[in-house]
């Protein structure tokens, strides 16, 4: 006897169910399909072929002109590598920070941590938009040491980009979230067997914790790198401090040239194409794990 | 090695105390089992001991030094926790050697020591194993493993064994037992089994509502339970107890009476005020028939019968209808709803207040 015999009804339900996820699929995958196809066609086929099915298939006048001409309008390997180095950088240091504080909220006792944890959860409701202006003329007055000695205000640089993403209410509660469910028993063997703080957070809490760093990771970087728009326009001037984001201004003018600015986004979506593949295996662990949804 | 001190130990959690004032001394090298109903303060006790709660008043000394300010790991103990709380990103020897490497011991004598407990445990095959593919009982054997590669002052166990089932629970009793015996460490050791109690024990501590209701070497609390609580948690099944009017006659003999047995003489009391108390009278004290003359007899209705295999518990109803349990020979034959003349030696009969 086969195990693998299904009666009717079950073989058309799962075949119903994979039909529903491959129309799901499709649903997410058609906007991505349409940007790289659309990046390879001139300006008058691109507008004429989203009518019909075309606008799918690498069909007609196909070539990476729109490339050339993407590459002479903005300097994109500069606006990438910055949007990388602040994503990068952003990223690595609100993983330790925030993990760090969520550990502390979790495991060690002091005066005032559940009060502290609430005020800092708390200001998670607050919009960026309503701290913006304040911020920016807190970073105006900030000093910075530099090869060139302490230099005063932030303006036009990496730092300013950086810093006053590192550590967000989401992170730390993420962090709060996972370290609460780990078994405390663990931490307290630790502490017995003679681990310092700093040593039950690297040997034992952080390598137990993959898929919510995964999860923060993601997050970060969505955060950083799709959608630095608001700021780096109200603290950046210079072109060689600015992040892709704010590139896309380039291209949208008198008249918008659709096709560079489908080859544009095509180039920058790869880095998120990149890092979500690497991290596909953890991210979809995480999320069945801690049920947070990105 | 070390001995261990307890002055007047509290422990509130907010307004609630759980721990109410506690003063033991344990001697160096001792098997100290808590033993008490869930709830009672066990665990906490073990773990102020431990340094992983504070302590709320009093002072706890570990090897002649007051610890109550020292870290965990400055106190020379080793714990073995109920969840076993193995690391489950190491694997077994890496489990074990643990607190060695923490303190930065050098390789090759780590690696002697992990080999050296794992023969003592008898798990040198499980060393390169991860812990998820490990059973119940060999998770216990690591936590115990990672205990001893340390080499504490002081062990402490918390229900270690609550997680296995029957027969290996057993067995590893008689393992701790045996590397007790071998290492001659202090150890402490938590739970609610009044057998593991019992025959693990060189002291019990008998808890309650964050007191200590006796403490003592096991046959002495069998013997002599302190108050009833003891005497019903300790031994099994529990002990009898018979509602009496106990007096002094002129003679200055000491009588009960109860409606239950009769009157009974207790040559073991010098008492003084009449009252009301309770009589306790294990059950394996009760034989069947008229027994020697210095025996007390009563009557009593036969009611249900449990064979145990060894044993035969008899569930008896004395004249007032009062329950009474007794533990009888694996051979012996009574019919339900009979009634059958018992005997019991009355120097074994124990006094309590209501
Ligand atoms: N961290 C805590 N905060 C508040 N109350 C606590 C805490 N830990 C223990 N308690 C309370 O202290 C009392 C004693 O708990 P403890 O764990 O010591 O009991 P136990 O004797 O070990 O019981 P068990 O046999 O169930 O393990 C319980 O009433 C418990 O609710
Ligand atoms: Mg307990």
């Amino acid at each position: 006897m086969s195990m693998h015999t299904m009666s009717l009804g079950q073989q058309s339900r799962l075949l119903g169910r994979y039909l529903l996820l491959m129309f799901i699929a499709c649903i997410f995958i058609f906007p991505i399909v349409f940007m790289m196809m659309s990046s390879l066609k001139p300006d008058f086929q691109l507008l004429s072929d989203t009518a019909s099915i075309r606008a799918f298939l690498p069909v007609g006048d196909i070539s990476l002109d729109n490339y050339r001409a993407a590459f002479d309008r903005a300097p994109i390997g500069l606006f990438i590598f910055n949007s990388i180095f602040i994503t990068a950088t952003t990223l690595l240091l609100s993983l330790f920070l925030a993990s760090v504080a969520a550990f502390s909220f979790v495991f060690i006792d002091w005066r005032g941590k559940s009060f502290v944890l609430a005020i800092v959860v708390a200001t998670y409701i607050l919009p960026f938009e309503t701290v913006a202006v304040p911020l920016l003329l807190l970073v105006n007055k900030l000093p910075w040491l530099s090869s060139e000695g302490v230099t005063w205000g932030w303006l036009n640089s990496y730092q300013v980009q950086i810093i006053p993403w590192v550590v967000r209410a989401l992170e730390i509660f993420l962090f709060v979230q996972y370290f609460k469910d780990l078994p405390k028993d663990l931490v307290e063997a630790a502490r017995v067997d003679g681990a310092s703080w700093f040593q039950i957070y690297y040997k034992i809490v952080m390598p137990l914790s993959g898929p919510v760093i995964a999860t923060v990771a993601i997050l970060k970087f969505l955060e950083m790198y799709n959608n630095q728009f608001i700021w780096p326009t109200m603290v950046v001037q210079e072109e060689g401090y600015r992040p892709i984001m704010v590139g896309l201004q380039y291209f949208f003018q008198l008249n918008t040239p659709w096709g560079e600015v489908m080859a544009y986004l095509t180039i920058i979506t790869l880095p998120v194409l990149v890092f979500y593949l690497a991290l596909q295996r953890a991210f979809i662990a995480s999320i069945a794990s801690t049920g947070v949804k990105g | 090695m070390a001995g261990l001190k307890l002055s007047g130990i509290r422990k509130s959690f907010g307004k609630v105390e759980v721990i109410k004032g506690i003063d033991l001394d344990i001697e160096d090298g001792e098997f100290v089992v808590f033993v008490g109903p869930s709830g009672c303060g066990k665990s906490t006790l073990l773990r102020l001991i431990a340094g992983l709660e504070d302590i709320t008043a009093g002072e706890l000394q570990i090897d002649g030094k007051v610890v109550n300010q020292v870290e965990p790991k400055e106190r020379g103990i080793a714990m073995v926790f109920q969840s076993y709380a193995i690391f489950p990103h190491m694997s077994v020897r890496e489990n074990m050697g643990f607190g060695l490497t923490i303190r930065r011991e050098n390789k090759a004598q780590i690696k002697e020591r992990v080999d050296e407990a794992a023969r003592m445990l008898q798990m040198e095959d499980l060393l390169d194993r991860r812990p998820d593919q490990l059973s119940g009982g060999q998770r216990q054997r690591v936590a115990i493993g990672r205990a001893v590669v340390r080499s504490p002052d002081v062990f402490l166990f918390d229900e270690p064994l609550s997680n296995l089932d029957a027969a290996l629970r057993m067995n590893t009793r008689m393992e701790i037992s045996e590397l007790h015996k071998r290492l001659g460490t202090t150890m402490i050791y938590v739970t609610h089994d009044q057998v593991e109690a019992m025959t693990l024990a060189d002291k019990i501590v008998v808890l309650k509502d964050g007191e200590v209701q006796q403490y003592g070497p096991p046959m002495d609390l069998y013997h002599y339970p302190a108050n009833r609580f003891v005497a019903e948690f300790i031994g099994s099944p529990p002990m009898n107890f018979l509602t009496a009017a106990v007096e002094q006659q002129a003679d200055g003999q000491v009588f009960a009476s109860a409606d239950s047995i009769g009157r009974v003489s207790l040559p073991e009391f010098n008492f003084v005020k009449p009252a009301t108390m309770h009589l306790g009278l294990r059950p394996q004290y009760i034989s069947l028939g008229e027994g020697p003359d210095s025996h007390h007899r009563f009557e009593a209705t036969v009611g249900v019968t449990e064979r145990l295999g060894s044993e035969t518990l008899i569930n008896l109803k004395a004249k007032d209808g009062t329950k009474v349990t007794a533990v009888l020979p694996e051979d012996v034959e009574l019919q339900a709803d009979q009634t059958v003349i018992f005997n019991f030696d009355v120097n074994k009969l124990r006094v309590f207040a209501i």
